[in-house]
């Protein structure tokens, strides 16, 4: 290895800065000739204050302080002046004539990092050079380092105090947004509930009417019956919205019971006739796989079944088909209702059991829709710990199938309270 | 069902409410029907016409059905009084049971629960003429 390669050797790239502090002697001469081929810059100075003045402008490395020059306490006076300039990393080495372990041990008391005793060799001389760039180096590195650590987590403080300001807005938004839902589903049931009442009022009057005025020309007839249906649409219409805030507000009972499948199922179809006859849908009912019978809400569930078959008869062509199949898998009661309908697009399947929801698909023959049934099936299956869910294919018709568990827990409310109370005795 | 000749007293401020009771009482062969169109006419046509069936509302102006029914048994155990309620809150209707109320229909009604009803208060009454 060459001189220059060993000086080169981890030597930083930028030039270092050497602070030479001592008389102009021979001595001195020889150690400056020394440094020279690092080509670091070598600044000199003798006083305190000279030291001083280029603390304050110039970034050092090597602070090199000539013994002879000086009493011990002078140099330790120079030391100090490191407190004034917190920025500087220097390293300071002391070139001393004396080997007395006293006197060195003195001089590290007073703030040297290193010494070399003259006459020295000039390579180690620069190895201890060397040395001390390098660790004033990277003592600046790592000062940078942390101040930009500290910058740093300055800023994360700032952004978790965000954090946790949003996080807290929006939990004020969520409970705001809450209370809005609440108080509207309060609304549509109290809304609900006063329209009723006058509007069954109506649909009493009319039913009057439709009596007394059996002899009526067929003109006015058919406006009372259209006045009749219209009547009966919003009534359904509004039973469907108060079942819908009852479910949503938890007011809802299930008492289930031992029901005997076929005699449960086949009264529900046949009451289905007269809708799938004008469309001339055939329809079957598959208790091949069934068990004999389940524990279910027996009124609630012909609720949803009803709304099922009413679907499919509303949304099937004429002369399709509508299977309804009942099945027992891993302990659970599976029963599917099968159009060969329009099919439900994919993106609409999810949304299909949220309120208000009315597909793409049209009723085939203009009937009405509240937009309601699936989501009370929906609301009326789960109160069963049940899952209802819907398979489609384009074109080719829909499936929709309710799962049921077993064990059903019994929800019982002010009805039954009621009925008790007021029993004949 | 209850005898045809029972007196019958429909108290509500509600004008349908009344004429729908009234002609579905028709229709069901009562005849002996007053009205009164809030709490303290109603009390007093129970004191001037001794009534055997009170159809009574709940919320009204003029002393509400609670009240009226207080007064009611006050004077009668016997009338049968019947709650018209749109409250579907069980509480409010446990509370009128507490004080005296035979029966209770809530609103909106059908011809058929109002039939069933007196059916069961007639069939109450037989049952405590045998005993």
């Amino acid at each position: 290895m060459t001189k220059d390669a060993f000086i080169s050797l981890g030597w930083p790239s930028e030039q270092a800065v050497i602070l030479y502090v001592g008389d102009e002697t021979n001595t001195a001469h020889q150690i400056r000739r020394d440094i020279a081929p690092t080509d670091s810059r070598v600044i000199c100075c003798r006083t305190e204050r000279g030291i001083r003045r280029i603390l304050k402008h110039v970034p050092v490395d090597v602070l090199l302080l000539y013994k002879p020059s000086y009493t011990l306490a002078q140099i330790e006076s120079f030391l100090k002046l490191r407190r004034e300039f917190p920025d500087q990393t220097l390293f300071a080495l002391l070139l001393t004539a004396s080997a007395q372990w006293e006197e060195i041990s003195a001089a590290f008391q007073a703030g040297i990092d290193d010494f070399v005793i003259m006459p020295y060799h000039h390579l180690t001389f620069l190895a201890n050079i060397r040395t001390g760039v390098r660790l004033a180096t990277l003592h600046r590195e790592l000062k940078e380092k942390n101040e930009n650590l500290s910058v740093a987590a300055t800023s994360y403080k700032g952004a978790f105090k965000q954090v946790g300001d949003l996080a807290h807005q929006l939990q004020q938004k969520n409970q705001q947004l809450e209370e809005l839902s609440n108080l509207k589903d309060e609304m549509v049931g109290i809304v609900a509930h006063d329209l009723r009442n006058p509007i069954s009022a109506v649909d009493m009057y009319t039913d009057y009417l439709i009596e007394e005025l059996k002899d009526l020309a067929e003109e006015p007839k058919s406006f009372l019956l259209n006045t009749k249906t219209l009547i009966s649409e919003v009534l359904t219409m509004l039973s469907e919205l108060l079942d819908l805030s009852s479910f949503e507000s938890g007011r809802v009972e299930i008492h289930p019971a031992d029901v005997e499948l076929r005699r449960f199922l086949e009264p529900i179809i046949a009451q289905m006739n007269l809708l799938f006859n004008q469309k001339k849908i055939r329809y079957q009912l598959n208790l091949d796989d069934a068990p004999e019978s389940w524990v279910f809400d027996r009124k609630r569930i012909a609720q949803v079944l009803e709304n099922l078959l009413t679907n499919a008869a509303k949304f099937s062509q004429p002369d399709s088909g509508v299977v309804v199949s009942v099945s027992k898998e891993d302990g659970f009661l599976r029963i599917a209702v099968q159009d060969i309908g329009q099919g439900i697009p994919e993106e609409e399947l999810l949304k299909i059991f949220q309120k208000f929801q009315k597909g793409y698909a049209k009723p085939t023959a203009g009937e009405s829709s509240t937009g309601l049934g699936l989501a009370i099936a929906k609301q009326i299956v789960e109160q069963h710990q049940g899952r209802i869910h819907v398979t489609s294919q384009m074109g080719e018709g829909s499936t929709f199938t309710i799962i049921l568990p077993s064990t059903i827990q019994e929800i019982n409310h002010e009805q039954e309270m009621l009925q008790a109370a007021y029993a004949t005795p | 069902m209850l005898p045809h000749e029972t007196k019958v007293l429909l108290i509500d401020d509600s004008m349908h409410v009344r004429l729908l009771v009234r002609t579905i009482l028709k229709k069901l062969g009562f005849s002996a029907i007053v009205e009164a169109s809030d709490g303290e006419e109603g009390w007093r046509l129970f004191q001037e016409e001794s009534p055997n069936l009170i159809f009574l509302d709940q919320i009204m102006p003029r002393m509400n059905g609670v009240q009226v029914l207080m007064k009611i048994r006050e004077e009668n155990p016997d009338t049968r009084v019947i709650i018209l309620s749109s409250l579907s809150s069980a509480e409010k209707i446990l509370q009128v049971k507490e004080i005296g109320a035979n029966h209770y229909i809530l609103k909106p009604f059908t011809r058929e629960k109002i039939s069933d009803v007196l059916s069961e208060l007639g069939w109450q009454m037989h049952e405590e003429a045998r005993s």
